[in-house]
């Protein structure tokens, strides 16, 4: 672990925490949840609940500015934590009704009730779009060279690390002083425990003999994924569905076969596996209709390159070698920079008095003046065939240099007159959905008491990965009364850089004005 | 700032899937099994012995999954389907094909990304693999 990675994150914890005491109410509190309904949390719950370090998450989007697209996708990073938590706890219940004792005993539902709320706790401002800052950070790609790191995901290592944390640990401790009493759950999530409340974040379990517990938060239907597939869908109006009673119906554990000898694991019935069809088809349907719809892009793309400019201009490395213009209260130097902030901080122009590039891009985003598709790049826009457009797409070491070099030739073809800045294009080739849980993991009990894949069934994984080749989009973005030059710049800049031919409806679907 | 003359240095550079392409286009085949287990193992394998450092990139996770595997590995398998360079085999989709012509592709393109004796030990992949699948079925 980079023990500057660390200082930094105690560094944070300590300046969200320090000086905070838990709040001391005993009462228990019910939360009524647009998806869930009532939602009961222990006073320690709400102690938890209440500190700052959960309180930000309520201003963070959890699908970023989507909500420029999808009006009434407001949703929060702590709605969704509360309602993994519901969800999380469902599943407990569903698991421990079909034992005659209890699989999972008080002290285990406890510790999965905390990494439920906790999950998220190291998301930065906008969800993910600041992930796709701090992902490239060194401190992420050394840690995720670790095999021990390798399956988790930037965000999840963050909210990992902030739960080991001193700072946290002491936190914790008061609560667990106040509260432990009374309440012997909370009572016995001593320092050690807690340190199994992050493992289980990172899908990491307290012990082999234990797997699924750590399924229920991070595995192939996690709590966390059942609650955002539903979340996510039914804010946006997105008609997606997954049957959720029938798989708490169909849930179990049952022993699978590893590397490392047997574990119990979460399955389901094979009665239900179109259940997990529906979990993973639903997921992957949610990229090209909101994680990658591509007005949902261009504004992710505004916020990059405003996120990319406060970086490059104001970062401490330029502070010692250039004089600025204007000033930004705001840092963004490493990953834990974003998580000091929140999605309402960033559209204050306060904060960027004198940079007039930065007040104008938060005029823009504020009055809704998103930027357009000046190009689609797709197998449907390019003639010939496409490899080194799909060498671009996965986090190479080199990929964004690329992207930002195309990016800035692209800008250098733009009439003086109209120029704007390097900051005003985007070239955006993202990330491919990640497809895995059909054949990752064995999941399926069939009637011989067999664990299967989901794949070995039918072909899902497979079929799921054709689907998302198929249906993936790039496009240049910029602002509208740069569409034209952009456009004609991009097919340039591509077709010679990339060896690529495009076809007519790459101009068409763009909508060139 | 990143010149022109960056970026072609840059894109010349291998990337994993170049690394993965050229394993199977050195390997022959037309089609092989799309079993995920067996090509993560392959994979993990390879990255242990003759392939460590043309497999540096692919990190195998330990103790969480059911078998080695990488996410990198993954992604490589759709970007090669994205890019051309791989087409899961309808209507079973158990099974990825390369066309020759496909594979001659490759081959030329990863020729000027990779030094000889980078080449040399692709290709000794490419047939150690066309001989794994053999085995395998």
């Amino acid at each position: 672990m980079p023990k500057e990675f660390e200082a930094a994150i105690e560094q944070f914890v300590k300046s969200s925490l320090g000086g905070y005491n838990p709040t001391t109410s005993n009462r228990r509190k019910a939360i009524h949840d647009a998806l869930w309904g009532t939602i009961t949390l222990s006073p320690a719950e709400v102690a938890l609940l209440d500190c700052p370090l959960l309180q930000r998450l309520r201003s963070i989007h959890q699908t970023g500015f989507a909500f420029y697209v999808y009006p009434s996708a407001n949703h929060s990073r702590l709605e969704h934590s509360i309602g993994v938590l519901a969800i999380a706890t469902r599943l407990i219940e569903s698991l421990n009704s079909k034992k005659d004792a209890a699989l999972i005993t008080p002290p285990e539902r406890q510790q999965l009730r905390l990494a439920a709320l906790l999950h998220d706790c190291g998301h930065g401002i906008l969800s993910h779009i600041s992930e796709y800052f701090y992902e490239q950070h060194h401190w992420i790609r050394d840690l995720k060279k670790d095999p021990a790191y390798e399956a988790a995901k930037a965000h999840e290592l963050m909210s990992y690390m902030i739960v080991k944390s001193k700072a946290f640990g002491e936190f914790f401790e008061k609560i667990r002083v106040k509260y432990g009493g009374e309440d012997k759950s909370i009572g016995s999530v001593d320092s050690a425990k807690l340190k199994e409340v992050a493992d289980l974040i990172i899908a990491r379990p307290p012990s082999p003999g234990k797997t699924y517990l750590a399924g229920i938060i991070n595995g192939p239907f996690d709590a966390d994924k059942l609650d955002y597939i539903a979340r996510d869908s039914y804010f946006t109006g997105l008609r997606l569905s997954v049957d959720i009673e029938r798989l708490l119906y169909a849930l179990d554990v049952a022993p699978v076969k590893t590397e490392t000898g047997m574990e119990q694991r979460l399955v389901a019935l094979a009665s239900a596996s179109s259940v997990l069809e529906q979990i993973l088809f639903s997921k992957i349907q949610l990229y090209p209709a909101l994680y990658q719809h591509a007005k949902v892009k261009a504004t992710d793309s505004m916020l990059i390159m405003f996120l990319g400019y406060i970086r490059d201009h104001y970062g401490p490395l330029k502070e010692k070698t250039e004089g600025q213009k204007g000033k930004s209260q705001i840092l963004l130097s490493t990953p834990t920079d974003f998580l000091g902030l929140t999605d309402y901080d960033l559209l204050n122009p306060r904060l960027y008095e004198g940079d007039e590039t930065l007040q104008n891009t938060i005029r823009c985003l504020r009055d809704r003046r998103l930027w357009l598709k000046a190009l689609v790049i797709s197998s449907g826009t390019v003639d010939k065939n496409m490899d080194n457009i799909s060498r671009l797409v996965e986090n190479d070491e080199y990929r964004q240099d690329i992207l930002d070099g195309l990016r800035k030739e692209i800008h250098s073809r733009i009439p003086d007159n109209l120029k704007g800045t390097v900051y005003d294009i985007v070239v955006d080739f993202p990330k491919l959905a990640p497809v895995r849980e059909a054949t990752l993991q064995k999941v399926v009990l069939q009637p011989n008491s067999e664990v299967v894949s989901l794949n070995s069934l039918f072909p899902t994984h497979d079929w799921l990965q054709t689907y998302v080749a198929n249906k993936w989009k790039g496009h240049v973005f910029c602002p509208e009364h740069l569409q034209r030059e952009v456009h004609d710049a991009a097919i340039k800049v591509l077709e010679t850089r990339l060896d690529v031919k495009f076809n007519s409806l790459a101009t068409e679907l763009a909508n060139i004005r | 700032m990143t010149s022109t003359t960056d970026i072609d240095t840059l894109l010349k550079r291998p990337t994993p899937q170049d690394v993965v392409g050229a394993i199977f286009a050195y390997s022959g085949l037309e089609t092989f099994p799309s079993d995920r287990e067996k090509l993560h193992r392959f994979m993990r394998e390879t990255k242990q012995g003759e392939g460590a450092e043309l497999l540096e990139p692919f990190v195998f996770s330990e103790g969480v999954d059911i078998y080695p595997f990488s996410r990198l590995l993954e992604s490589v398998l759709m970007q090669l389907q994205l890019g051309g360079w791989l087409s899961a085999k309808n209507p079973e989709y158990n099974r990825f094909g390369l066309t020759k012509p496909v594979r001659d592709d490759i081959k030329q393109k990863v020729s000027g990304r990779f030094s000889l004796e980078q080449l040399s030990i692709l290709e000794g992949i490419g047939k150690r693999f066309r001989d794994f699948v053999a085995v395998q079925g």
